[in-house]
C-alpha cells in the first residue's frame, strides 16, 4: 500500500509531541521507551514514555509500524511499517518528530525490524526481494538521508529480528522462513516447508559464517525475535505452525561458542505459551531472560546462563518486552492491558497507570 | 435441495464484505466524542448480571457434582452412574457460560487452566489421569496438594475423561481393582473444580466488582478486556472447537479433536458459550439493541445453529453429509464476530487488544 505522504505528514504536524528534557541516560532519571501503539481513537502511533508511566510523545504513524531501533551516537529512532510494510519513518527521539520517511526499494518490503551498526553510520533493514522470496538486508547510509546504498542476503527466507553482536561487525539474523508476498498480505506460502534458521553474518562484506537449523523435527518452527546479551548470547524466541497441538520449545539461547540449545519449561508451562513467543528480553543484568506469549497471555522467565526455568506471570495479551531500570525488570506491554514492571523473582507486575493503559501496545518495546 | 456448502461460502463472503466496511477508518476523520455507553457502568453490569450469577451458578454445580461423587463412591458396586452424569452435565452447562470470560480473579493462580485444559496437547489430561492412578501413595490426591499436581488434571476436561472414557467407567461402575484410586481422583478433581469455582465467585464479590465500583480506570479496563474477551471467546470456537475437528478439508477432518466429544457435548458447550457471549454482549451495550444490531442478531443465529445443528459436532465434520452444517455454524459465528468487532468497541469509546489476534 502505497504512503499519502502529503496526509501523513499533516498528522506529523497535529503530532502531540512533548520534548524530552536531556538524554535519557542521565543518571537519576527513569528509563526511556519507545513502542508502536493504536490510539483511542484508532490512530496508528509512535510513543515515547518514562518507565515510570509518563507518556513524552505519540505522534501519528501512516500505518500500522511494528519495531523501532535507536541511532547511536545521533538522536534519531527508526520507525519500521509492520511486515510486508513498505516504508520506514525517522523520528527525533526527543520529541517524537518525523523527520523523513523513506520508502522500500522498488520490489522489495521490509520485515518489521533493522539494526544500526555500532557506529551509527549504516541501518541495516530486514527485507524481501519479493518475486523470489529471498531474504536480503537493505544497507541505508544514515548520514547521507537514508539512502540505500546495497543490500546482502541473509542465507535464509523470511528473515525477521536481527541484532549485532557486541563489539563486532557481525550481526545475527532470524531467518523465520516464512514466505509472504505484499499481495496476499500476511499469509504463509510455504507452509510445511518453513526452513527457518539462525544467521550470523558479515554484513559489509555479505559473508555468512554460520547457518543453524534446528533439524527436521521442528522444521515448521520459525525463529522470530531476538535479544542480545552485552557477551554477544544470543536469545531467541519462536512461533510454531505446524500441528497446532503439537507441544515444541519455544526460547532458546545461541551462546558465544556458537552452540545453540533449546530452553526447557514444565510441560503445563509450556502448553501454556500455545506455541507462540512474542517477544524476548534480557533484563539490564543479561543475566535473566523473558519471553512473552500474548496468545497464551504469559511472560515466562528464566536464568540464561544456565537456562533454568524461573516461572511465569499472567498478563492478558501481554507481547512487547524490554529491560527494566535495574536488574531483575522487564517493562512488559499489552494490547489490552497497558504496561507494566515484572519484578523476577518473584515475577509480580507493579502497573504503570492509566495513561499508558489507554493505548493497545503493538507487539515490541525499545529501551532507549 | 439444500446446499450446504455454498450456504457457508454465502456467509463467509458476507463476512468478508463487513469486514471491509468496518474496517479502521483515517485518522483524519476521527473526531474525540463521548461514547454512547460509560465503559466502567457497562463493566459493572456484565459483572452483575453474568459474571457473578455465573460463577455462583458454576461454584453450587461443582458442590453438587463433588457430593455426588462422595455418594457415588461411598455405594456398593455395581452401580449406576446416572447421577455423576446429571451432575457433570449440570456443572459443565454452568461452566461453557462464563468459558470465554478471561477478565478478572480466573485470570489469577492459573485458575483458568484449572477448571479445563483444552484443547488437550500431548493428551495432556490423559497423561496427568494416569499418572495419577499410577502415583505409588494418595497423599497427592489430598485436598491440600491436590493444585500442586499437573493442572491438565484438575478440571473438566480430566473429569470428562475419566467419567466418559469407557474403560475407567467401566472400572467405576462395575468396581475391580482400579475403582477405589478412580474414585479418589474422581473425588479430587470434583473437590478442586468446586474449590477452585468457589474462590473465583468469592473473589469477584468482594474484591472484582468493589474495584470497578469504585476506580473509573479500573472500570475502563475492565470493559476493554470484557470486550476482547468476547472477540476472542469467538475466535476460540471458530479456530479451535470448530477448526480442528474440521481441519483444512474432509480427508483432514478429526472427530476426536472436537471438545468434550466422548461425553456428545461438544455442540451443547458451543451453544452455551454463545449464550453467555450474548449475555455478556447484551450488558456492555444495556439491552440497547440499536447500539449492537448486528452483533444481537448475528450471534442469536449462531446460537440457533449450534443448538440445532449436528450434537456431535466431531463426527460431523468427518461425515460428508453433515460437514456442511459445521461449516455453515463456523461460517455464522465469524460473521457475529466480525458484527461484534465493529460494533461493541465504538460503542463503549474503546479499542480492543490485538496481539493475540495478529501478531508477527
Amino acid at each position: 500500500m502505497a504512503i499519502d505522504r502529503r496526509s501523513f505528514l499533516a498528522g506529523i504536524g497535529a503530532a502531540a509531541a512533548l520534548a524530552l528534557s536531556g538524554g535519557s541516560a542521565r543518571a537519576g532519571s527513569p528509563a526511556v521507551y519507545v513502542a508502536c501503539a493504536r490510539a483511542g481513537d484508532g490512530s496508528q502511533r509512535v510513543c515515547g514514555f518514562t518507565g515510570e508511566g509518563r507518556l513524552l510523545f505519540s505522534t501519528a504513524l501512516p500505518e500500522r509500524g511494528h519495531d523501532v531501533a535507536a541511532r547511536p551516537g545521533s538522536d534519531e529512532l527508526v520507525v519500521f511499517a509492520r511486515r510486508p510494510g513498505d516504508w520506514m519513518a525517522v523520528v527525533e527521539r526527543g520529541s517524537g518528530r518525523v523527520t523523513r520517511v523513506v520508502l522500500a526499494a522498488e520490489g522489495r518490503h521490509f520485515y518489521g525490524h533493522g539494526a544500526f551498526s555500532a557506529d551509527g553510520r549504516v541501518l541495516w533493514a530486514t527485507e524481501s526481494r519479493i518475486e523470489t522470496g529471498a531474504g536480503v538486508l537493505g544497507a541505508y547510509d544514515c548520514a547521507a538521508g537514508y539512502a540505500r546504498i546495497g543490500e546482502v542476503e541473509t542465507g535464509g527466507i523470511g528473515p525477521h529480528d536481527l541484532a549485532f553482536l557486541p563489539g563486532t561487525d557481525r550481526l545475527v539474523v532470524a531467518n523465520g522462513g516464512i514466505r509472504t508476498h505484499p499481495e496476499t498480505g500476511r499469509e504463509i506460502l510455504n507452509p510445511g516447508a518453513l526452513a527457518p534458521s539462525l544467521a550470523v553474518l558479515r554484513p559489509e562484506s555479505g559473508e555468512v559464517e554460520e547457518v543453524v537449523e534446528l533439524g527436521p523435527d521442528l522444521a515448521d518452527l520459525s525463529i522470530r525475535h531476538l535479544a542480545v546479551a552485552g557477551d554477544g548470547a544470543t536469545v531467541f524466541g519462536c512461533q510454531y505452525a505446524g500441528d497446532p497441538l503439537a507441544v515444541v520449545p519455544l526460547v532458546g539461547v545461541r551462546e558465544t561458542s556458537g552452540r545453540v540449545r533449546l530452553l526447557e519449561m514444565p510441560e503445563d508451562d509450556l502448553i501454556s505459551m500455545e506455541n507462540y513467543v512474542g517477544s524476548v528480553a534480557l533484563d539490564p543484568s543479561g543475566a535473566i531472560l523473558c519471553a512473552t506469549s500474548p496468545h497464551g497471555s504469559v511472560a515466562a522467565f528464566f536464568e540464561r546462563a544456565s537456562g533454568r526455568y524461573l516461572g511465569r506471570r499472567r498478563m492478558s495479551d501481554v507481547c512487547g518486552a524490554a529491560p527494566g531500570d535495574v536488574a531483575g525488570t522487564f517493562l512488559v506491554t499489552s494490547g489490552n492491558d497497558g504496561v507494566a514492571i515484572a519484578r523476577v523473582p518473584p515475577g509480580d507486575l507493579a502497573d504503570l497507570g492509566a495513561e499508558l493503559a489507554g493505548m493497545v501496545w503493538d507487539n515490541h518495546a525499545l529501551r532507549l | 435441495m439444500r446446499s450446504p456448502p455454498t450456504l457457508a461460502a454465502a456467509l463467509l463472503a458476507t463476512a468478508l464484505v463487513t469486514a471491509v466496511a468496518v474496517g479502521p477508518v483515517p485518522a483524519s476523520a476521527q473526531a474525540p466524542s463521548p461514547p454512547p455507553i460509560d465503559p466502567q457502568a457497562a463493566a459493572i453490569r456484565v459483572a452483575e448480571r453474568v459474571l457473578l450469577p455465573g460463577y455462583d451458578d458454576l461454584a453450587g454445580a461443582t458442590a453438587a457434582q463433588e457430593d455426588a461423587w462422595r455418594t457415588f463412591c461411598a455405594g456398593a458396586t455395581p452401580r449406576d452412574a446416572a447421577t455423576l452424569d446429571d451432575a457433570f452435565d449440570i456443572a459443565a452447562d454452568a461452566y461453557a457460560r462464563i468459558e470465554p470470560v478471561r477478565y478478572g480473579p480466573v485470570a489469577e493462580d492459573f485458575r483458568y487452566e484449572r477448571l479445563a485444559f483444552w484443547p488437550e496437547r500431548r493428551d495432556a489430561a490423559g497423561r496427568a489421569l494416569a499418572q495419577l492412578e499410577g502415583l505409588p501413595d494418595e497423599s497427592l490426591l489430598a485436598p491440600e496438594r491436590f493444585p500442586d499436581t499437573s493442572v491438565a488434571g484438575q478440571g473438566f476436561t480430566a473429569m470428562e475423561r475419566l467419567l466418559y472414557e469407557e474403560d475407567t467407567r467401566a472400572a467405576l461402575v462395575e468396581g475391580g481393582a482400579r475403582e477405589a484410586r478412580l474414585c479418589t481422583i474422581g473425588i479430587a478433581i470434583a473437590h478442586a473444580l468446586a474449590e477452585t469455582s468457589g474462590e473465583i465467585a468469592d473473589a469477584w464479590r468482594d474484591e472484582a466488582l468493589p474495584a470497578l465500583v469504585a476506580d473509573a480506570q479500573e472500570g475502563r479496563r475492565a470493559a476493554t478486556r470484557l470486550a476482547t474477551d468476547l472477540l476472542s471467546g469467538l475466535e476460540a470456537i471458530e479456530t479451535l472447537k470448530l477448526g480442528l475437528p474440521l481441519g483444512e478439508s474432509l480427508d483432514d477432518a478429526r472427530a476426536s479433536r472436537a471438545e468434550m466429544w466422548r461425553s456428545g457435548r461438544s455442540a451443547r458447550q458451543i451453544a452455551l458459550n454463545l449464550a453467555g457471549l450474548e449475555a455478556t454482549a447484551r450488558a456492555l451495550v444495556d439491552e440497547d439493541a440499536a447500539l449492537a444490531p448486528d452483533t444481537l442478531r448475528y450471534l442469536a443465529q449462531a446460537e440457533r445453529l449450534a443448538a440445532q445443528g449436528p450434537a456431535d459436532i466431531g463426527e460431523a465434520a468427518a461425515d460428508p453429509e453433515r460437514r456442511g452444517r459445521v461449516l455453515l455454524l463456523s461460517a455464522a459465528i465469524a460473521t457475529a464476530r466480525t458484527a461484534a468487532a465493529g460494533e461493541i468497541p465504538p460503542a463503549l469509546g474503546i479499542v480492543t487488544g490485538f496481539n493475540a489476534l495478529d501478531g508477527d
